[in-house]
């Protein structure tokens, strides 16, 4: 298996990030974990550099649109591709608000994660 | 009436069986003839005068009787007996060599006055036992008459008047002249009780018609507020909506004094006047001793005050700034009206007539009082509209809420299962689906908890809360809870401190008990990260003591009773998982339990929870 590349998850449930991280380390990935926008961006601006942003929403701290408005503040980050996945209905707006072209809504199948880190990472 | 028979007998020719006609007698007749003609004529005149003429007008006897005079002699006079029945008042007269008014009223009257009273009380005594004549002071006589004569103006027996006529010679009137004034004075009684009685009509024709108008505004008034009442379910709007029915209806510019909480909320209304506007809004009534009720706020009664002037400010404000901002206000009438909703005074609106010149009457007050009346039920309907609208919207959020923290462990859940799938035949299969079947099975559990707090709302909601007693050991319990969140406390650096005797038995239910340990360890972990956490379980005066105390960012003092109570916390649910509902069943386990709970915090100190639980259930004490 070819190696692959580096995700970044922003997601404060202890459980819900435990089983991301299991279906992503299953395909191969590497999975770094923030449970929360603030510690998301201090790892970005310590020279990570992930394929893709796995992005919840309701976080405590520092929040999923706090986290993305700071991105696109900064050069450095701003063209890291984000996937939001969060168990808010109105996700799609919330998305289209931010700029995020790709979503998945919570519950969701680790095949609908998994085609989601994937074309995110190459859009 | 009279019998009119006597008439014929005044035309009777003599008989015609006589051999000689004598001349004398032919004129005689003719005589007769013509005078008979004269009376049918006044009696058709007079008939006909009378129905033609208001008989009101203080002169419209006075072409009746000088055709009456004419026909009688000299004089004549028509006096009729006046409201109070107390006087005969000269009507109508007529004098043939025209004395004036007032000279023939007093020197008649004194000529006939015993003529007068004698008629009078004669016609008193066999009809009118009511009626009563005083001819008042005689006056002084301008010139005798020779003859007179009074005949009364009655009809069915009851007196109206007399009829007076004199002449200066001839002295005694005849009997026939005698009955053909009392067959004029017949016409009139006719023609005065007609007109009295066309009189009433038309005065009750103008009470009716004022009548209907009165019932057509008022309709119209409460119709329009009714309109206007219901026009919208906004708070805001309806008391807008009182405002503009009363002024200008009943009020130059209004004052509108609601209960809002635990505060009375000033509105006020002075179209085109802002400044008078602003100073109605800062009015301080007069204190609640003040003699005179001038808004109906505090007495929850009505009142009317038409006759503002410095006296009343006075006895209303003997406070001299007060006073001079009321004078100020320029006012001359004002009603004041409370609105009443289920006993207690809910508002009071107080009206002002001012500028318009307007004073307020009974029927202001009494559709002031109606419109209030309509505008509280208004208001009342409008605030639980509100509430409900609130009510809605905070179970709306707590929905998607709750929802959002259903799909959470769902969502783990989910990922686990379907991924083991995807492992059949990889090489450490067994182990990997042990681990992953493990931790799926610690979201079942999460999220069947959450399952059982939203099953716990509707439960004790509707009041279907039971507890199942049974003896047992609290600190043990206690123990075995804080044992089950060992993991929970390491994963969050909460270090764990438990002060406890030794044993404490009591009857409670045990599933319940060991839900409110729960409820108030996982608060302090959640809220408490990383600060140690102490828990005391102990003998207390009143049964057993529960403390969870933890050292995290506390609870603000204005929080700290809203967090007892359903879909209420401190903070945002954004920041922290779970339904928010801990608290509040945590308290509703208590409360059935016949216990406290209260919490003790600072911000940023921590907080620290104290439940009390009798060791017995309260009404096997009271037996």
């Amino acid at each position: 298996m070819r190696p692959r590349p580096t995700i970044l998850l922003v997601e404060d449930d202890h459980d819900v990030a435990d089983a991301m991280i299991d279906v992503l380390l299953d395909q191969g990935y590497r999975v770094v974990h923030a449970p929360n926008g603030r510690e998301a961006l201090e790892l970005l601006r310590d020279k990570l550099e992930p394929a893709v942003i796995l992005l919840d929403l309701m976080m405590p701290e520092m929040d999923g649109p706090q986290f993305r408005a700071a991105q696109l503040r900064d050069p450095e980050l701003a063209h890291i591709p984000v996937v939001i996945v969060s168990a808010d209905r109105r996700v799609a707006d919330t998305a289209r608000q931010l700029g995020v072209q790709r979503f998945g809504v919570k519950p969701l199948a680790p095949e609908q994660l998994l085609e989601l880190v994937e074309l995110g990472s190459v859009a | 009436m009279t019998d009119s028979s006597h008439l014929a007998s005044t035309v009777e020719l003599p008989a015609r069986d006589s051999a000689t006609l004598d001349l004398s007698e032919l004129k005689r007749a003719e005589a007769e003839l013509l005078a008979s003609r004269r009376a049918l004529d006044l009696l058709a005149s007079v008939s006909h005068q009378l129905a033609e003429r208001e008989l009101e007008e203080p002169e419209a006897f006075d072409d009746v009787a000088r055709e009456v005079a004419a026909l009688f002699g000299d004089y004549c006079a028509v006096r009729l007996l006046s409201s109070d029945g107390n006087w005969l008042e000269l009507r109508g007269h007529h004098q043939q060599d025209g004395h004036s008014r007032e000279l023939i009223q007093t020197g008649v009257r004194s000529a006939e006055q015993d003529g007068v009273r004698v008629l009078a009380s004669r016609v008193l005594r066999t009809s009118s036992p009511d009626g009563r004549v005083s001819l008042g002071d005689a006056g002084e006589a301008i010139e005798p008459l020779a003859g007179t004569l009074t005949v009364p103006i009655a009809l069915h027996g009851k007196l109206l008047g007399t009829l007076s006529v004199g002449r200066k010679q001839s002295a005694n009137y005849t009997t026939e002249e005698e009955r053909l004034l009392n067959d004029v004075a017949d016409r009139m009684a006719v023609a005065i009780t007609l007109a009295e009685q066309r009189r009433e009509l038309v005065a009750e024709r103008k009470r009716l018609r004022a009548t209907i108008e009165h019932a057509r505004y008022t309709n119209a008034q409460l119709v329009k507020a009714s309109e206007v009442l219901s026009q919208s379910l906004d708070y805001e709007r309806t008391l807008d909506g009182v405002l503009s029915l009363m002024v200008p209806a009943y009020g130059d510019f209004a004052v509108f004094d609601l209960r809002e909480g635990d505060g009375v909320r000033r509105l006020a209304r002075a179209p085109n006047h802002e400044r008078i506007e602003l100073a109605l809004r800062n009015l301080e009534w007069p204190p609640a001793q003040c003699p005179v009720n001038v808004s109906a706020l505090e007495s929850g009664r009505s009142a009317m005050h038409t006759q503002i002037d410095d006296a009343w400010l006075a006895r209303v404000a003997p406070d001299p700034a007060l006073r001079a901002a009321l004078r100020e206000l320029g006012f001359r009438s004002l009603i004041t009206v409370p609105l009443f909703s289920q006993g207690s005074t809910l508002g009071a609106l107080t009206l002002f007539f001012a500028g318009s010149g307007r004073t307020h009457n009974e029927d202001d007050l009494t559709l002031a009082e109606e419109t209030a009346r309509r505008a509280a039920t208004a208001i009342v309907n409008a605030r639980l509209f509100k509430e409900a609208q609130e009510a809605i919207g905070v179970r709306d959020d707590f929905l998607s809420m709750a929802g959002h923290e259903l799909r959470t462990p769902l969502t783990a859940l989910q990922l686990q299962i379907l991924s083991i799938t995807k492992m059949v035949g990889q090489p450490d299969f067994a182990d990997k689906v042990a681990t992953r079947a493990e931790k799926a099975g610690r979201n079942v559990l999460r999220l069947s908890s959450l399952v059982n707090e939203l099953l716990d709302i509707s439960r004790i909601s509707a009041g279907r809360l039971r507890l199942e007693r049974t003896p047992f050991d609290l600190t043990e319990v206690v123990r075995s809870v804080l044992a089950r969140h060992d993991e929970d406390l390491r994963k969050n650096g909460c270090s764990l401190e438990l002060v406890s005797s030794d044993t404490l038995h009591g009857a409670w239910d045990r599933a319940r008990v060991e839900q409110i340990v729960t409820n108030l360890i996982t608060n302090a972990i959640k809220y408490g990260k990383g600060k140690p956490i102490a828990v005391q379980v102990e003998r207390s005066e009143n049964g057993a003591r529960i403390v969870v105390q933890d050292h995290g960012m506390g609870i603000p003092p204005e929080d700290q009773q809203r967090i007892f109570q359903r879909f209420e916390r401190a903070v945002s649910s954004r920041h922290f998982g779970g339904l928010g509902l801990g608290l509040w069943i945590a308290r509703q386990l208590v409360d059935a339990h016949g216990g406290t709970i209260r919490v003790t915090s600072e911000s940023g100190l921590g907080a620290r929870f104290e439940v009390e639980l009798p060791l017995v259930p309260p009404d096997e004490v009271l037996t």
